[in-house]
């Protein structure tokens, strides 16, 4: 039986978009409902309210017999006078909200907290990226 | 009327008597006893629950022809002890350990059970120690065991030495150090062999981008993934991704420095002062960097791992 890979990039997605596992992270948000979670071809103006949260796909990495990864990226943003503390506190949720065993059929893990930092393109912004990953042989 | 209790004591150990025969004949005592006491601590290691074996005699003997006829063991033999006779007699047959049992009725006398083992008995095992023959005929002799089971106590026995050997052998390590520390050169070396190859990949596929635009052409030609580890710093393979940037963009490299955790790294790095905007904008809109790793990590790894 052949498993496609990548509808786990929309499984990911929507984990914090629609499922009951991100309404702690879907609450968080400025706009605090659904509208604060975006797709990465939706940041543009107007931008939802702050904080929010925006998800950019990556590559999906190895080879076709050997253990790949599905990769997916949140980037947390924020007001500037806000600092980084609520982006913080959004760090945190995403992470719960993706246990090892989030996804069927093989494993989840967040492989990265990037560093926090500016968008220069989106009036200062703050910003940071919390990365996770699905691992499975296929 | 006063009875008087009779008190009998348990016994305390199970003797063993050793019995030097022909001592004409050339052999090393002192080194004969260091192989039967470490049969003796053999036994006691692989039946602790039992009286242990212990030697409280030694005695000498001279007969005429050893192998023309067995009957010399009853006069050697004491009753309730084991005797162990070793027997030196020439090059064909270097020893001879006897003992006492019941596992071969052959050479077994009541009341002092006797049995042999010499070289020949030990063929499967090649220049089995004395100690080995010994252990071997004390399965019989105590515990009467078959001759397939002794063999296997003869080969356990030989192992058991030979690691005493090595044990003995390891007070210097100098050598093995020295052996190491090669190997672990080696291995290095060989990781960043296999590095090198799929740095070079990662290197070619940054600088092919289609992520971003690239007005000066900068961006690209100071794209770099190189291998840092022993005898490799990457500062050449650096200042000429410096070089690039501000042969086509002047003014706008910039560097910064990192620290190696492990021993063999790859740096994937473009030094322009701009870069880092690229990297996070738009939520990584035009970011090369990151998912350049994302794309390598796992063949990095595998091909450092492998080493080609």
């Amino acid at each position: 039986m052949t498993i496609a890979l990548t509808p786990n990039r929309a499984l990911l997605y929507a984990r914090l978009k629609s499922d009951a596992a991100g309404a702690a992270v879907r609450a968080a948000t400025g706009a605090g409902d659904a509208s604060g979670v975006i797709p990465a071809h939706l940041l543009r103006k107007p931008l939802p309210a702050r904080p929010f949260v925006c998800a950019r796909a990556g590559v999906i990495s190895g080879q076709s017999d050997s253990m790949r990864g599905v990769v997916l990226t949140w980037w947390v943003y924020d007001q500037p006078e806000q600092g980084y503390a609520r982006i913080d506190a959004l760090i945190d949720l995403v992470s719960a909200a993706y246990p090892i065993d989030a996804l069927a059929w093989g494993e989840t893990r967040v492989t990265l907290i990037g560093q926090q930092a500016e968008d220069s393109s989106l009036d200062g912004l703050l910003l940071c990226p919390i990365q996770v990953t699905y691992l499975r042989r296929a | 009327m006063i009875f008087l209790p009779l008190l009998i004591a348990p016994p305390t150990q199970a003797p063993v008597c050793l019995v030097w025969v022909n001592t004409g004949e050339p052999i090393d005592r002192a080194q004969a006893r260091v192989e039967v006491a470490q049969a003796l601590a053999f036994w006691a290691d692989a039946r602790p629950a039992d009286l242990p074996l212990v030697m409280v005699r030694e005695d000498s003997a001279t007969v005429a022809d050893a192998y023309g006829s067995w009957a010399w063991l009853r006069a050697l033999a004491r009753p309730g002890c084991l005797t162990v006779a070793i027997v030196a007699n020439g090059a064909s047959h270097r020893y001879v350990a006897l003992g006492g049992g019941v596992a071969a009725p052959a050479y077994s006398w009541p009341g002092h059970r006797a049995l042999y083992a010499s070289d020949w008995a030990g063929a499967a095992y090649a220049h089995a120690p004395l100690g080995a023959q010994v252990a071997h005929e004390l399965g019989h002799a105590r515990y009467g065991l078959p001759d397939c089971a002794c063999a296997t106590i003869m080969g356990d026995y030989v192992g058991a030495w030979r690691r005493w050997q090595e044990v003995a052998m390891s007070t210097d390590i100098s050598d093995l150090l020295a052996r190491l520390d090669a190997y672990e050169a080696y291995a290095l070396a060989q990781a960043q062999r296999g590095a090198a190859a799929v740095a070079g990949e990662a290197e070619q596929a940054m600088q092919s981008t289609l992520a971003h635009g690239d007005v000066t052409g900068a961006t690209r030609a100071g794209y770099r993934a190189y291998v840092v580890g022993p005898g490799q710093s990457g500062a050449s393979e650096l200042a000429g991704a410096v070089a690039a940037v501000e042969a086509l963009n002047p003014g706008h490299s910039a560097t910064s420095s990192g620290r190696l955790a492990g021993d063999v790294g790859v740096v994937m790095t473009c030094p322009t002062d701009y870069q880092a905007d690229l990297e996070k904008q738009q939520a990584g809109l035009k970011a090369v960097l990151g998912p350049t790793l994302d794309a390598f990590r796992d063949e990095l790894t595998a091909r450092a791992a492998r080493g080609s």
